[in-house]
């Protein structure tokens, strides 16, 4: 008797639920007469927007702004799933989503007409014809232990033995991955970073002589944390954004940059093709590069800004590459999508022929 | 005739049965060991021993949204598959119709193909329907994926259910309706709660359907946690994953008080 009246109790109460789920978001979107749906990042970028940026373009502009949150090749995935009725306004991706989208006919070239402060972005951070435009640069370079590894000055002490068994690799899935082809290319060429990134196919000799120090591969960037706890000596190539929240909240992880050059990790805004409330998108587009936007971004997620004129706080600004200046002492490179991205399905082949068996 | 184990036989089975325990188990004690650790980040093994990571994601917003949004997701996908499996497992036992084989792989089907590929396909389906609505969205895909589960269970009580005893209480006038609600069911019960639990746990603990139609306002428990490790591995990512558990062994409680799970599980 007691248990019937219970199911039937959880069963009602089940029912009420599945009536009133859908209602909940019906609610949340009432009241504002446009919205526009956005792809985000996820980790501290896509929280900082989503918390700090997204409700004032709302109360300013009165409409609602939707979100997801994803990584680059979600967002593609995302695009071309909707490519026949885009539910997307904006897409955020790497620049190599960029070129990508651009090919497919994913996205459309920034309306700059509409975005006045695309003027103020620095010339290097619009890519690919204007299809995209940075909103937060990192820098790529190796993972370690300040107190145990001293920084490495050239990406071929990387092979040294003193690394054996002791170098945590990215996962060939990643683009951090094509760095490091690309280091090992101007190691063998001599060549720099620029011109190495073309003669990929003379690296791959090197990267098998890498294999010895690799005691595995990582996905998932907490993963460098086994730095700090000494299981490996060095880590990467990894993103500073992935790794800087942790040496700030104290813990004894640092990058270094070889003198061969640092990659840049671009952050960008796209424009989706046909996606809903154009104008309303190029205005938040243009909200992401206000100057006072950029440089709150930059400062919660220790990236570079794109804009010109931003300035930092010296606790701050040791951790980005920033101002123009200090980018070219550091030898930013950002790396010729064009050319990579048809040739990356057979070097990630390559990758697992060299790196699994 | 004694239950417990003797002579050879125990010595195998008593090892290996711990063994099992111990590998299913120790993932769940390591979190659970992370959670308490001092330090400010997630190590193994942890450091030192403090519950603050509990009052941290307790008082934290975004993972009490997360619990209740997951919650109700789940109990309302629950009553989804409940709708849509019983009447189906019922036709696919007690009515003899052409193409029944073939209609029940169609319904197990969404336990067969990979889920994130469901989820990618759903996406198209809605952008296709303008269906923006994620909680609306989400219902409906952690329905799919969760009626082929009481589908399975409901039909597996159904034909080891009595049909003469149906039979009988019709012959003695009993309606339709009484019929299942008198006889029926209370022989089912243990297959319905099984199905009932896998659907609310599948749903509960959903990424790769979630991941593709969840927006940034309505986030399930298992992409809050993907969220926060994303960010910065703090010892709070497992006390948020100890939660998780602690929360589906309340959920196994509750149904073995009010259907007997361990019949069920036996069935």
């Amino acid at each position: 008797m007691r248990n019937g009246l219970t199911r039937r109790a959880a069963i009602r109460a089940g029912v009420g639920a599945s009536v009133a789920l859908p209602l909940v978001s019906i609610n949340g979107a009432r009241g504002a007469t446009r919205s526009i749906q956005v792809g985000i990042y996820t980790a501290q970028q896509g929280e900082y927007v989503r918390k700090q940026i997204i409700p004032q373009f709302e109360s300013d502009n009165d409409c609602k702004v939707f979100t997801t949150e994803g990584v680059t090749l979600t967002q593609i995935a995302a695009l071309r799933a909707t490519r026949e009725n885009p539910r997307y306004s904006v897409m955020f991706m790497d620049d190599i989503g960029i070129e990508l989208s651009k090919r497919e006919g994913l996205i459309d070239p920034l309306p700059a007409d509409k975005i006045p402060n695309l003027a103020g972005v620095l010339p290097r951070f619009i890519v690919f014809d204007g299809y995209g435009a940075a909103f937060a640069i990192s820098t790529g370079g190796l993972v370690i232990n300040p107190q145990v590894t001293k920084p490495l000055t050239t990406y071929a002490e990387l092979w040294e033995p003193r690394f054996k068994q002791r170098y945590l690799m990215t996962t060939p899935k990643f683009t951090q991955s094509l760095y490091l082809l690309i280091a090992a290319a101007s190691l063998v060429t001599g060549k720099p970073l620029k011109e190495a990134q073309y003669e990929i196919d003379a690296a791959w000799p090197k990267m098998a002589e890498l294999r010895p120090n690799v005691v595995s591969t990582y996905e998932n960037p907490s993963q460098v944390m086994m730095v700090a706890q000494g299981q490996v000596d060095i880590a990467g190539i990894e993103y500073s954004k992935n790794l800087y929240p942790y040496t700030v909240q104290g813990a004894p992880l640092d990058m270094c940059f070889p003198k061969e050059g640092t990659f840049a990790g671009i952050n960008c805004l796209s424009f989706v093709k046909g996606g809903p409330e154009p104008d309303l998108a190029a205005a938040f587009i243009n909200r992401m590069l206000e100057p006072s936007v950029q440089q709150g971004l930059a400062a919660a997620t220790l990236t570079s800004p794109s804009v010109k004129g931003a300035t930092f706080a010296p606790d701050i600004a040791k951790y980005i590459a920033y101002p123009e200046a200090k980018m070219d002492a550091m030898g930013l490179f950002a790396a010729d999508w064009a050319y990579m991205n048809p040739r990356r399905p057979g070097w990630l082949e390559k990758y697992n022929q060299v790196f699994g068996s | 005739m004694s239950a417990r184990l003797t002579g050879g036989m125990a010595w195998v089975m008593y090892p290996l049965t711990a063994a099992t325990m111990l590998f299913v188990l120790a993932p769940l004690a390591v979190i659970m060991a992370m959670s308490v650790s001092t330090s400010p980040f997630a190590a193994f093994p942890p450091r030192g021993f403090t519950l603050a990571w509990y009052g941290h994601v307790l008082a934290d917003p975004d993972f009490r949204s997360s619990l209740t949004f997951s919650a109700l997701l789940a109990g309302c996908a629950t009553a989804g598959a409940l709708a849509f499996g019983m009447p189906a497992a019922f036709a696919l036992t007690r009515c003899a119709m052409p193409g029944r084989d073939a209609l029940r792989l169609i319904l197990l089907s969404p336990l067969i193909f990979p889920v994130l590929v469901i989820g990618v396909a759903l996406l198209r389906l809605f952008s296709d329907w303008n269906s923006n609505s994620a909680p609306l969205n989400l219902l409906i895909g952690h329905v799919l994926v969760t009626t082929p589960y009481v589908v399975r269970t409901v039909t597996a009580s159904l034909l080891l259910a009595d049909v003469s005893l149906e039979e009988a209480a019709r012959t003695l006038g009993a309606g339709r309706w009484r019929v299942f609600r008198r006889v029926t069911l209370p022989q089912i019960a243990p297959g319905v709660a099984a199905g009932t639990l896998f659907a609310f746990m599948v749903s509960f603990d959903n990424y790769p359907i979630s991941m593709w139609l969840a927006d940034a306002q309505n986030v399930p428990m298992p992409m809050l946690i993907y969220r926060q490790v994303a960010s910065i591995f703090t010892p709070a990512v497992p006390a948020t994953s100890t939660l998780m558990i602690l929360f589906a062994f309340v959920v196994v409680l509750v149904m073995e008080r009010l259907a007997g799970l361990r019949r069920a599980m036996a069935m």
